[in-house]
């Protein structure tokens, strides 16, 4: 089992590093949060001053946090952008196999289908952890220069955030890799996360008639999990919600794996 | 059928060393398959065994469930009845010894377009559980046995489909698995890397046991010991290609040109010891006409000695002109055209003479002809 895993997991490890969509879309990433980070960074040195100048459009006590002002507004921003990159990286891993013929020599091959799918999915969150190892690098650089002024993000604080990113990224992951195994093309697989992520992620957003079902909606929102990390509040609530996402949607994938051997 | 159990493979100590079994083991044993897609029946009640190293050909057209057996016996997907076995293992109970002991190319050759053949070739040693140390070797033989030598650092993606195709049965055979199912393996290639691999796998019948499928006849009685042919999901007949053939040849017409008055030669001919039935087939000019001449079969069912030299001799006499007597081998051809184009299955898999004497193998219409009073007289 191990063994088999980690065949795959290298493997499919080798394709993501291999291939040219990994970097087009880290690249697409990192210059639209760079440049938004920009702004907000902009905006937050600017605010400050003012709040330090004082008078008619500021005071002492309306400076800006840089927690607030900044980490907060770029992890929410990479949080929502993850979206968009889980349909991109998961599309291939299992529908790719499927049309190309290799998925029959997978499983004639004598390896289980929970290797497979763990292999795939544990090479995917690797590459969650390299996103958002190169995240960090706006909490780094704002300690960097900010350092001397006084003005450095809470470590507490960007830890939670990245471990939140991790999670909504292994979360959306699995729903990706649930797809790719349930489709034969690609463009369906990338379609249906797509689709199905947006509306995993926004059903809070929706206004709904009583207070009751507002809660059990915004419990399931993939979303609104994020928040609390993303603010520095980590509760086993959130934490377990992602696990039993996750796991949920890897439990299906190889599920599906193992509907060609079923009776019908 | 009762399956002899081999001594059972242990997971932990691969590649596996299976005591050498009897000649007669059945390395490949499909018992009453059937398989059911929604109202489609895609095979029904296939039974047939493959002993240790035969290479058994499964010949059939596009469509007759070829694929559909090979992925059941293979272990991609269930039967709706039946059951398969690899080297004694259930492939569905036992699903992990079984898919040891067996190598499988798809109908699509597997293709990682992403990878060099090295690499793709140690990842699927790696899946096959080969031992680390033993790996390298494993490739390396594989490559060589495949002809991919030239080839081995190149992306899969980039070779021609002759060299994809060779990838494919070099993955099937890495590990040397005793058993090899290979779907269409020379689909796509030119006629010499055809060549090529049917030397290949005629090379590699004897160590392994090997099943292979193909619409292509002369591959078959090229290579293979031992032919099926299905159609419309139903074996309709088996044998060795030779057993087959001579089978049809036995009731096969003599081709008969004579120069003469056609009924008057028509009318001698069928005065000859051993002559059934003459047609006549067509004239040639008002003096010419070639003949079918039919023998007669004794008692046992098998045709007597041959007429021609008596026929030669009483043409001769009679003084008319003789321009051909000949019978035309019968090819595997006639056998599958025959055998598709009977309605109602004959053979039951078993391969044994009574069942070869059924509708299956009576007279085949030669790839000229077909007659209709040839046709009254199968059924």
């Amino acid at each position: 089992m191990i063994q088999g895993v980690w065949s795959i997991y290298k493997r499919e490890l080798r394709f993501f590093f291999q291939s040219a969509s990994t970097y087009v879309v880290l690249g697409l990433l990192f210059l639209i949060c760079g440049t938004i980070f920009h702004q907000v960074t902009f905006e937050f040195v600017n605010d400050s001053a003012m709040a330090q100048a004082g008078g008619p459009f500021g005071t002492a006590d309306k400076a800006p946090n840089i927690n607030v002002a900044v980490i907060e507004q770029i992890f929410r921003l990479i949080s929502a952008m993850i979206l968009f990159i889980v349909p991109i990286l998961t599309m291939r891993l299992i529908a790719s196999e499927r049309s190309g013929g290799m998925f029959e020599v997978l499983v004639t091959c004598p390896i289980d289908d929970w290797s497979i799918i763990l292999g795939k999915y544990l090479a995917l969150v690797t590459v969650g952890c390299v996103i958002v190892a190169l995240c960090s690098i706006y909490p780094i650089g704002l300690w960097v220069v900010g350092r001397d002024q006084g003005a450095v993000p809470d470590l507490g604080i960007v830890l939670s955030a990245c471990a939140g990113l991790l999670l909504i990224f292994a979360a959306y992951g699995a729903f990706g890799l649930m797809a790719s195994a349930a489709t034969q093309s690609q463009v369906t697989a990338a379609i249906v996360t797509l689709v199905g992520l947006m509306m995993w992620a926004a059903i809070s957003e929706f206004h709904m008639p009583n207070a009751a079902i507002q809660r059990v909606t915004d419990e399931l929102s993939a979303a609104h999990h994020t928040e609390n990390f993303i603010t520095g509040f980590v509760s086993l609530r959130d934490l377990s919600f992602y696990f039993i996402a996750s796991f949920a949607c890897l439990f299906v994938s190889a599920r599906v794996l193992e509907a060609r051997r079923w009776k019908v | 059928m009762n399956v002899k159990p081999l001594v059972s493979v242990n997971p932990a100590d691969a590649p596996v060393e299976i005591a050498p079994a009897p000649e007669s083991t059945p390395m490949i044993e499909a018992v009453a398959l059937t398989k059911v897609f929604g109202d489609l029946t895609a095979i029904e009640d296939v039974s047939f065994t493959v002993g240790k190293g035969e290479l058994l050909g499964f010949l059939g057209p596009n469509g007759a469930g070829k694929s559909t057996t090979m992925r059941i016996l293979s272990g991609f997907t269930p039967a709706s009845s039946g059951r398969a076995v690899i080297a004694g293992h259930d492939i569905q109970s036992d699903s992990f010894a079984a898919r040891r002991a067996l190598g499988y190319l798809p109908e699509s050759a597997p293709v990682d377009l992403a990878s060099t053949v090295t690499r793709f070739l140690s990842f699927i040693a790696e899946i096959k559980r080969l031992a680390s140390s033993e790996r390298a070797t494993a490739v390396d033989r594989a490559i060589e046995e495949c002809g991919l030598g030239e080839v081995r650092g190149r992306l899969i993606g980039n070779l021609s489909k002759g060299f994809r195709q060779r990838v494919g049965l070099a993955q099937a055979i890495l590990g040397d698995p005793e058993v090899l199912i290979l779907d269409e393996p020379t689909v796509g290639l030119d006629p010499r890397q055809i060549t090529e691999i049917r030397r290949l796998i005629k090379d590699m019948a004897g160590r392994r046991t090997v099943l292979l499928s193909t619409h292509i006849l002369p591959e078959v009685q090229l290579t293979c010991t031992k032919v099926i042919v299905i159609n419309r999901g139903r074996i309709v007949a088996s044998g060795t290609p030779d057993s087959l053939v001579s089978r049809i040849d036995d009731r096969h017409p003599i081709i008969a040109t004579v120069e003469a008055e056609p009924a008057r030669a028509q009318q001698l001919l069928e005065c000859v010891e051993g002559v059934g039935r003459v047609e006549l087939d067509r004239r040639l000019g008002v003096r010419r006409a070639t003949f079918h001449v039919f023998c007669v079969p004794d008692a046992s069912g098998r045709a007597p000695a041959d007429p021609r030299p008596a026929m030669a001799r009483a043409i001769v006499e009679a003084g008319m002109g003789l321009v051909e007597l000949s019978q035309p081998g019968v090819t595997l051809e006639d056998v599958f055209m025959h055998a598709i184009a009977d309605p109602s299955p004959g053979g039951d898999g078993s391969g044994d003479d009574e069942a070869a004497q059924e509708a299956n193998v009576t007279v085949a219409s030669s790839e000229e002809d077909s007659r209709p009073a040839e046709e009254s007289q199968d059924s």
